[in-house]
């Protein structure tokens, strides 16, 4: 071993605790920064964090409202490039410090244990990549270790008995269901000091019995009489994950594996340190923290979702390129993702060009339907609101927020409510949005700059965005249905016979259905759109019926079509008679094709 | 002496707080607030009307002069006075109107608005109002429930909601003559039925009979109590594309039915139940001997939706047998009106009518046009009541135990989310203007995201215990018969 590696032992053991924090923090940056940025920036706008008194004292006076509150707080700056990463690295470290202090102050040999400290911290990490886990979760855990920070500090077993009852109603109050852990952990803590100097004595035992009476009757007197909730939600509390009803089960392990880990670390004290395994005990400690990592990650961690949540970040800031970029490098097969392609295609003046240049799995891929639940109508809605089907998206988004899975409301949906309202002229209702929205931190500017809209017609018919939705608004009534998309592109295509958006969509709706005869029935309602040539897909889709016809009717067609599509389509008929084997042969030059999209998929 | 020195606290809290500006401009118009309290009437009893100034200036002052009496808001920001002094110059100002002074400070200095009144009414509101608060949504629903507002004061508490029935929808309230203690409501989703209280607690009920289309749904109990009325209809939903309207919502099929409480028995009689006709919104009369209701020609739903429309109409009941007389008569005609009736509501000294008329349909919430109508039940005249409509939706309605107030759901405020006002009736019929239940932060309604669903006056408190709701909700429901 040469003397610059003894060195470098040296150092690292001399400030190993430093290293660890050092290697912890870069492992959760990375995770969130480069790992799973987007999930963060997903998660911003589903919540509608106000600055108001109101607001706080409402979120405050449920149990666990304190930690709920905090949650909302600081998820708010997930919106700041790196802010997510950072605020959760935070709150990890907060919880890894804690452990720390506190196994070191209720084990005496628990210094070879540093490393365990972190487990809890690198398991909740994986957890909240898991997006119906809320950082108010992480918070109450934090503020039960303060509690139990307190509770260890205090030598004096007669003070500590009574303070224990109390933290147990302040833990219950501001953290919610974590409360448990500080039940748990108090238990721990005086099994193991029992018999020692700071251990209860006599009669003041009854008060730990007491103190899980408090645990199990709190909850129930909450609910019959305080607010009324069913009865896991009086105990666990809304704020560890989305769904209230779920029981938050990784984050259960985490209060127990906490508790118990004091007769744990006595056990191994004894049974490994004394025999002199420490560096066995490191290396057990170190394979367990990637275990639980690599554990985590594939439980809880969805890259499928990531690569959605990116799409849906660019949409909402009409990054449209990129997200064809984005496609073209991973070819979307889910509707979430097809969806925001084939909008991002039509937002270029691209669908009609390089509709199957990408996979496309039917209409479903061009037109959500609504499945009551917050996904699909939220993703859905882009859709309907940049064709002018504002009516639509608003049914959209407003459900999306009613089938919010933590029953609250959303920046998101605000904004596009707002966005709606002014459109349709419903000022009164569009300034409600815009008051709440003027209460946040990140959003209150877009609602002043709203607020100046309001009234002013002329302003907002020059809007960029809203005069261009009011322009494309449907004219004449009619009852909406996702099963007849194509009887509203043609409404709204006689309201608005230069709609090219609505005809692109139109003419792919009746491509990906295959629904030729009704193609041909309606491309010539193309003309209003002074294409030189009609879009390459629809093209094809014109020769293919006209070729069936015969060479003759191809060369003498009058829809405006380029040569090298007719010649295209000679060499793929060529093919495709030819060949037994035509789909393999066709693959290469013609995937990218109606023919092959009709013939083959 | 408590009033002794209510009052001499109440000097030095002016003295301490509040200056009444002096050399202010004034002139000649009404400030604008919200809510718009500007001349309407109220009843003794109300709570306190704060109010804001719906223009920003920088402080405001308000004081409300009475006989011998000078009320000061509390705060300098809104409108907001001590309930206890608002009670004492309400009480000592009935029959009169009281005098509102508004002053704003703005950048150029303090102005003096034109005083408005407001007219004290010696007979009081019912105590409580009950309401169901939901989103103005389409199909899905998040938080709501079922709760009870006291008139008085700002007290508002949860009846039942959905935070104790995770996804459950709970809706059709409805009280035996405004009695507290005899309610029923629908309980949708797992573990649903119809909801009654009565002397032994909480009972649930199956209340879709296997012979029936549908299960109960738009509930009027019979005075006696024995009997609640119901229609059952088959109800779907379709959404505009324009923006004038967002959804309709249709029966495709609705009749009639009494439900027997006693016997645990469904009444059907042919005259309720036709396929030629749609019937719904039944109503008895305070007296119990007529059943009214809605009745419209059936048609094809939804390609005719906007051909439905529905006449009123009434038939003899007899709460003795349950049995219902052998003639139908229509006390308002859509041939009269080419528009459709929706929510019978009788005065309980049975002297007027009120009800909702909208172009078509039943579902008038979503109906812009839609405004309310009194028939004077003595003369068969009806007219609608222009003092109380809006440019906007008017819609569910019920009345005060002594006939004098009517609450009702309107969509004026914004055109979305339903907010309830309240009109004096007076003995001839003629309607003061009506005002908003007051709230203490009068940025209440623009902060909630909820409407306030099908209001209806009690007469005092509702003390369901969550024990009792959980166990009749954990029952088997009555299957009725």
């Amino acid at each position: 071993m040469t003397v610059r590696l003894k060195m470098w032992i040296s150092f690292f053991k001399t400030y190993h605790r430093q290293w660890f924090l050092l290697f912890f923090s870069l492992l959760v940056i990375v995770f969130w920064q480069f790992g799973y940025p987007y999930s963060l920036f997903f998660q911003e706008p589903l919540q509608l964090f106000l600055f108001s008194r109101d607001y706080f004292f409402n979120s405050i006076s449920t149990a666990g409202g304190l930690s709920g509150y905090l949650g909302e707080f600081f998820t708010q700056f997930y919106i700041i490039p790196f802010g997510g990463p950072v605020i959760i690295l935070f709150w990890l470290l907060s919880l890894q410090q804690l452990f720390w202090k506190i196994l070191k102050r209720s084990v005496p040999g628990a210094s070879h244990f540093y490393i365990l400290s972190f487990l809890p911290s690198i398991w909740y990490c994986t957890i909240l990549s898991e997006e119906f886990y809320l950082l108010s979760g992480l918070i109450s855990v934090v503020i039960a270790l303060t509690g139990v920070l307190l509770y260890t500090a205090i030598r004096d077993f007669r003070i500590r008995s009574i303070v224990g009852l109390l933290i147990v109603l302040l833990v219950y109050f501001t953290a919610g269901g974590s409360y448990i852990l500080f039940v748990l952990f108090t238990l721990s803590f005086e099994f193991v000091k029992r018999g020692s100097s700071i251990g209860i004595k006599g009669w003041l035992w009854s008060c730990l019995v007491l103190e899980i009476l408090l645990a199990v009757f709190l909850p129930v007197i909450y609910r019959l009489h305080y607010d009324p909730v069913p009865v896991l939600q009086a105990y666990i509390t809304e704020h560890f994950h989305k769904i209230s009803t779920v029981f938050p089960f990784p984050v259960v392990l985490i209060w127990i594996l906490i508790a118990i880990s004091l007769p744990i670390v006595l056990y191994f004290d004894k049974k490994i340190i004394n025999r002199g395994r420490r560096n066995t005990l490191y290396i057990i400690q170190v394979a367990f923290l990637l275990l639980v990592f690599l554990g985590g990650h594939s439980l809880f961690a969805n890259p499928k979702a990531e690569y959605i949540k990116k799409l849906d970040y660019h949409v909402r800031h009409n990054n449209w390129e990129e997200i064809i970029s984005l496609c073209e490098n991973r070819l979307p097969r889910n509707a979430f993702a097809v969806n925001y392609l084939n909008l991002a295609l039509a937002k270029t003046n691209q669908l009609g060009e390089r509709l199957f240049h990408f996979e496309q799995i039917g209409p479903v891929g061009l037109f959500l339907p609504y499945e009551r639940e917050q996904l699909s109508a939220m993703i859905g809605n882009e859709t309907y609101y940049h064709i002018g089907l504002v009516n639509v998206s608003q049914q959209y988004i407003f459900e999306a927020t009613e089938a919010m899975p933590d029953l609250r409301k959303s920046t998101r949906s605000l904004q596009r409510l707002t966005d709606v309202a002014i459109i349709n002229g419903d000022y009164e209702l569009a300034n409600k949005y815009i008051q709440l929205l003027k209460k946040t931190f990140f959003y209150k500017d877009w609602a002043e700059q709203a607020e100046d809209y309001l009234y002013n017609e002329s302003k907002i018919n020059n809007h960029p965005d809203w005069g261009e939705k009011r322009r494309l608004r449907p004219i004449q009534d009619y009852f909406f249905s996702v099963e007849n998309m194509d009887q509203i592109l043609l409404a709204l295509l006689r309201d608005h016979p230069d709609h090219k958006m609505a005809f692109e969509y139109l003419m792919s709706y009746y491509l990906v259905r295959k629904d030729i005869e009704s193609f041909m029935k309606y491309v010539h309602l193309g003309h209003e759109m002074n294409y030189k040539y009609l879009p390459v897909a629809f093209q094809e889709a014109v020769l293919y019926v006209l070729g069936l016809k015969s060479q003759e009717a191809v060369e003498q067609s009058n829809f405006p079509i380029e040569e090298r599509t007719k010649n295209r389509l000679y060499e793929y008929v060529d093919i495709y008679t030819r060949y037994p084997n035509a789909q393999k042969l066709l693959e290469k030059e013609f995937s990218d094709s109606f023919w092959y999209y009709y013939h083959y998929r | 002496m408590r009033r002794f020195f209510i009052t001499a606290g109440f000097i030095l809290l002016i003295v301490a707080c509040s200056q009444k500006p002096e050399n202010a401009f004034q002139t000649s118009e009404y400030p604008s607030i919200f809510p718009d309290y500007v001349n309407v009437t109220i009843p003794v009893n109300i709570a306190p009307l704060n109010f804001k100034l719906t223009d920003h200036f920088s402080e405001i002052y308000v004081e409300v002069r009475g006989k011998n009496k000078v009320l000061v808001s509390e705060s300098n920001k809104y409108a907001d006075f001590d309930k206890i002094e608002w009670e004492t110059l309400l009480e000592s100002n009935v029959g009169r109107a009281i005098g509102v002074n508004v002053f704003a400070k703005s950048d150029s200095g303090w102005i003096a608005f034109n005083p408005f009144s407001v007219f004290v009414k010696k007979e009081p509101i019912d105590p409580y109002l009950v309401y169901r608060l939901i989103a103005p949504g389409y199909q899905v629903w998040s938080s709501m429930g079922i709760y009870q507002r006291s008139l008085e004061d700002f007290r508002q508490t949860e009846v039942v909601t959905n935070r104790l029935f995770p996804g459950a929808c709970m809706n059709c309230h409805s009280f035996r003559e405004r009695d507290h203690e005899q309610m029923m409501f629908h309980l949708r989703g797992k573990n649903g039925g119809t909801f009654i209280t009565n002397d032994s607690g909480v009972i649930k009920i199956n209340s879709k009979p296997d012979q029936l289309y549908s299960g109960f749904q738009y509930p009027y109990w019979h005075p006696g109590g024995r009997y609640i009325a119901f229609s059952i209809n088959k109800t779907a939903q379709a959404f505009h594309a324009t923006k004038e309207k967002r959804i309709e919502v249709f029966d495709s099929k609705s009749d009639v039915v009494i439900y027997d409480t006693r016997d645990n028995k469904v009444i059907t009689d042919k005259k309720l139940i036709s396929k030629d006709w749609f019937e719904t919104f039944p109503t008895f009369s305070p007296d119990g001997k007529y059943l009214y209701f809605c009745s419209s020609k059936a048609t094809k739903m939804p390609a005719d939706y906007q051909d439905v429309k529905y006449n009123l109409c009434r038939i003899e009941f007899d709460p003795a047998t349950g049995e219902l007389g052998t003639k139908v008569d229509t006390l308002v005609r859509v041939s009269d009106t080419d528009q459709s009736v929706t929510f019978p509501r009788i005065s309980p000294n049975g002297k007027f009518l009120m009800f909702t008329l909208a172009d078509y349909g039943n579902f008038s919430i979503w109906h812009k046009e839609a405004d309310l109508y009194l028939l004077n039940l003595e003369t068969g005249r009806y007219r609608p009541l222009e003092q109380v409509n809006s440019n906007d939706t008017e819609s569910y309605h019920s009345w005060s135990s002594n006939s004098n107030w009517a609450v009702f759901s309107s969509r004026r405020v914004n055109g979305l989310y339903t907010m309830p006002y309240f009109a004096w009736i007076g003995n001839d019929g003629k309607a003061g203007k009506p005002f908003l239940l007051p709230q203490k932060d009068p940025n209440f309604y623009l902060n909630s995201f909820y409407s306030f669903n099908i209001p209806e006056f009690v007469d005092d408190n509702i003390s369901l215990s969550v024990k009792e709701i959980e166990e009749a909700y954990n029952m088997e429901g009555i299957k009725v018969q």
